[in-house]
């Protein structure tokens, strides 16, 4: 019974009252109520509205520790691998625009130790062009590397166009500021078909693609992207960097302009904008070159003006050099020239040379001058200077250290002191030295006794005459004084002899009588002239000088006094 | 079958003929406008002659809209055609397509019959009669086909 009145009790609740009822129950009003009820009966609804606090409370569960990362890893490495096993390339075009700046980040770290070790390796290139970079370096802030591969390249981008991969259009052109304007749609659109085409001939790998042709000295340098391609027209020899600008600038359009790639359909205003990502790709080499000091230059110009400078220097040493020996010769006494020529690095002289002149090595020896830079062809002849006359009369008459030479007018003038003897030689000698014609012997002073003439010497040997008494050998006083006179003279004669190289001797003549005992008178004359032959002989006169002779009275052509000794000068 | 003297005259060119046979294709330009819209059509002119296989897909792939010609006095370019759309019509988004049947000078001669293009035209192909000799509606059917891709892009 009371069941039942509980039950007609809720039938006879109305709306209002099961509503006031739930708002009480629940504490929440009738439109939140409500929009609880909707969420509840529509799934979509329910799962945005989880959606906005579903990330918030992992992030407070994570916090917390009630969520272990470790233990989510394995559901996104499943997730991720069953993404890249359905569609790789979809992930591919999603990691694209950061894959990029990270695998060249990897790959230049490689490449700048490779370049330092290159750069070590090419540390040891002695090339004259290596040398050259090697001086740019040294005096530039860049590293001998940089010096040799901005030397390796030198290129220009003449444009840059931008291509929708799917369509093959143009998205957008730059080209250099003095390039003349090209039909630019037609050849993006022919360079597309032109990578297809060898895509499709030579390649069947889908990722596969044309990223170069050469012609000539142009290349077409091409970057794919997933919506968009880049092709760079260059013109020279571009460096491989210029490659990571086009991979940057293709980076970026896919980067700020992947939904007008996704849905293009021709519009192409909206690539306006890529021209600020383009134009940096339209690089020229010489524009930076321009920039920097033409260090090279200035050290070749130097090098050529130090070169310059030093062979003008030698040239002009050189020059002095020769013209010094030439004005040497030329007033030197004994020589004559007759021409100077320069040959094979050395001046060869011709002339004439007198035997007394100086010799050249001497001469040039005198003057500091290297006798290497010089030849000489000279033939003899007789020189008529005054000098090499003096000289050649010194070689010839010998003269004594006290005595000097002058000449003048054919006159050997001699002055200072000397020997009667060297005197007599001079004046025998004098005419055998060529040029001169006569002796000026005034200043010429004698040291020694003067030199007889030979008649004196014979008159005065001829005038002793020593008369002995009977049986009287030995001389008395005043003949041993006349003796000592007579030796005197004879030695005279002696020195005569030599000098002129003569032969007169001196007789020594005893004369006796026939009075008394001839025999013994003959005896004692005999021994009278062997007594003063002996004394001569004593006084120095050369014995073979000396010659005896016994006269009996009866004999003499002329009377002379018995008894007596007297002398006679022979030429022998 | 004569589409390249077909649009010859009427598009502007900087590649020579030899393109056609050394990589297959040749680029081409016509602007013109239509319903008062400018548009420039870069024209893929493929060499294919009458081997549909030599053509490279590559080619036809993001093309808005393309030409089939066929050669009216010969019957068997009609067939060519149709493989050609098939093929074509599997690489592009929905390309609009016009069929051009040249030699329409010549209409005595012709093998291709009127039912086959009515065949055709039930088929939702639009067919045109041109003539390169004389030039006549060339104008008309780029006109044409530029209308239709625009009205896939939704411009008119």
């Amino acid at each position: 019974m009371k069941e039942k009145d509980q039950t007609n009790t809720t039938e006879k609740l109305s709306a209002d009252q099961l509503q006031e009822l739930r708002e009480l129950v629940t504490g929440l009003d009738k439109l939140s109520l409500q929009r609880m009820q909707k969420l509840m009966a529509d799934p979509h609804e329910f799962a945005i509205e989880i959606s906005e606090l579903l990330p918030f409370s992992i992030r407070k569960l994570i916090e917390k520790g009630s969520i272990n990362m470790a233990d989510l890893l394995p559901f996104f490495e499943d997730m991720i691998q069953e993404s890249i096993e359905k569609n790789p390339q979809r992930l591919a075009n999603l990691l694209f625009p950061i894959m990029g700046p990270a695998i060249r980040k990897a790959v230049s770290e490689d490449l700048k130790r490779l370049i330092d070790s290159l750069n070590q390796g090419l540390e040891s290139g002695l090339s004259p062009k290596h040398l050259k970079w090697r001086f740019q370096a040294l005096f530039s802030s860049k590293s001998y590397v940089e010096i040799m591969l901005s030397h390796a390249y030198l290129y220009q981008v003449k444009h840059v166009f931008l291509i929708h991969r799917d369509t093959a259009l143009l998205l957008h052109h730059e080209k250099a500021g003095h390039v003349l304007d090209i039909e630019a749609d037609m050849i993006a659109s022919m360079l597309s078909a032109i990578t297809d085409f060898a895509k499709d001939s030579f390649h069947s790998d889908e990722q596969d693609a044309v990223d170069s042709i050469k012609i000539g000295d142009t290349n077409l340098w091409v970057e794919q992207g997933p919506h968009a391609i880049i092709a760079a027209v260059v013109e020279g020899n571009p460096p491989p960097d210029l490659r990571i600008e086009l991979k940057e600038a293709l980076e970026a359009v896919h980067y700020n302009h992947r939904p007008e790639l996704l849905n293009f359909e021709g519009e192409t205003e909206i690539f306006e904008h890529t021209s600020k990502f383009l134009k940096p790709c339209l690089i020229k080499e010489k524009k930076e070159k321009g920039k920097k000091p033409p260090l090279f230059a200035l050290m070749l110009l130097v090098i050529v003006l130090i070169g310059l400078g030093f062979w003008i220097y030698q040239s002009i040493q050189t020059h002095h050099t020769y013209a010094a020996a030439t004005e040497l010769f030329s007033s030197e006494s004994g020589y004559y020239l007759t021409k100077t020529e320069r040959q094979n690095g050395k001046l060869r002289i011709f002339g004439l040379k007198d035997d007394y002149a100086i010799e050249p090595s001497k001469l040039l020896e005198s003057k500091q001058l290297s006798a290497d830079q010089f030849e000489f062809v000279l033939r003899p002849f007789v020189s008529m200077d005054s000098m090499i006359i003096i000289r050649r009369a010194e070689a010839i008459l010998t003269p004594p250290e006290t005595v000097s030479f002058a000449f003048e007018k054919g006159i050997l003038q001699v002055s200072g002191h000397c020997k009667a003897e060297w005197k007599v030689s001079l004046e025998q000698h004098f005419n055998k030295v060529w040029g001169v014609h006569s002796l000026d012997t005034n200043q010429l002073t004698i040291t020694d006794k003067p030199v007889r003439d030979l008649s004196w010497i014979i008159g005065d040997i001829m005038k002793y005459k020593f008369v002995f008494d009977v049986n009287v050998l030995e001389m008395t006083e005043d003949q041993s004084d006349q003796f000592y006179k007579l030796t005197q003279t004879a030695n005279l004669l002696d020195e005569f002899n030599r000098l002129n190289n003569k032969q007169y001797k001196i007789l020594v003549q005893s004369v006796t009588s026939k009075a008394g005992n001839e025999a013994a008178n003959l005896r004692i004359a005999t021994m009278r002239a062997q007594t003063f032959l002996e004394l001569l002989k004593e006084a120095g006169v050369p014995k073979n000088l000396l010659e005896t002779r016994v006269i009996n009275t009866e004999e003499l052509v002329e009377p002379e006094e018995v008894r007596s000794v007297s002398f006679v000068v022979e030429e022998k | 079958m004569g589409k390249t003297s077909l649009v010859q005259r009427f598009v502007r060119s900087i590649f020579s003929e030899k393109y056609h046979t050394t990589i297959g294709v040749k680029i081409d330009q016509k602007e013109l406008t239509v319903n008062d819209v400018e548009v420039t059509l870069l024209l893929w002119d493929i060499h294919g002659e009458d081997d549909f296989m030599k053509i490279k897909p590559t080619y036809l792939i993001g093309s808005s809209g393309y030409f089939l010609v066929a050669d009216g006095t010969r019957s068997d370019t009609y067939e060519t055609a149709i493989k050609l759309h098939e093929m074509t019509s599997s690489v592009t988004k929905n390309a609009a397509f016009i069929l051009l049947v040249n030699k329409a000078d010549l209409k005595d001669s012709w093998e291709i019959t009127d039912a086959q293009l009515d065949t055709l035209k039930e088929q939702g192909w639009q067919i045109m009669f041109t003539s390169a000799k004389t030039g006549e509606n060339v104008e008309n059917a780029f006109a044409q086909l530029t209308k239709k891709m625009l009205q896939n892009q939704q411009y008119v």
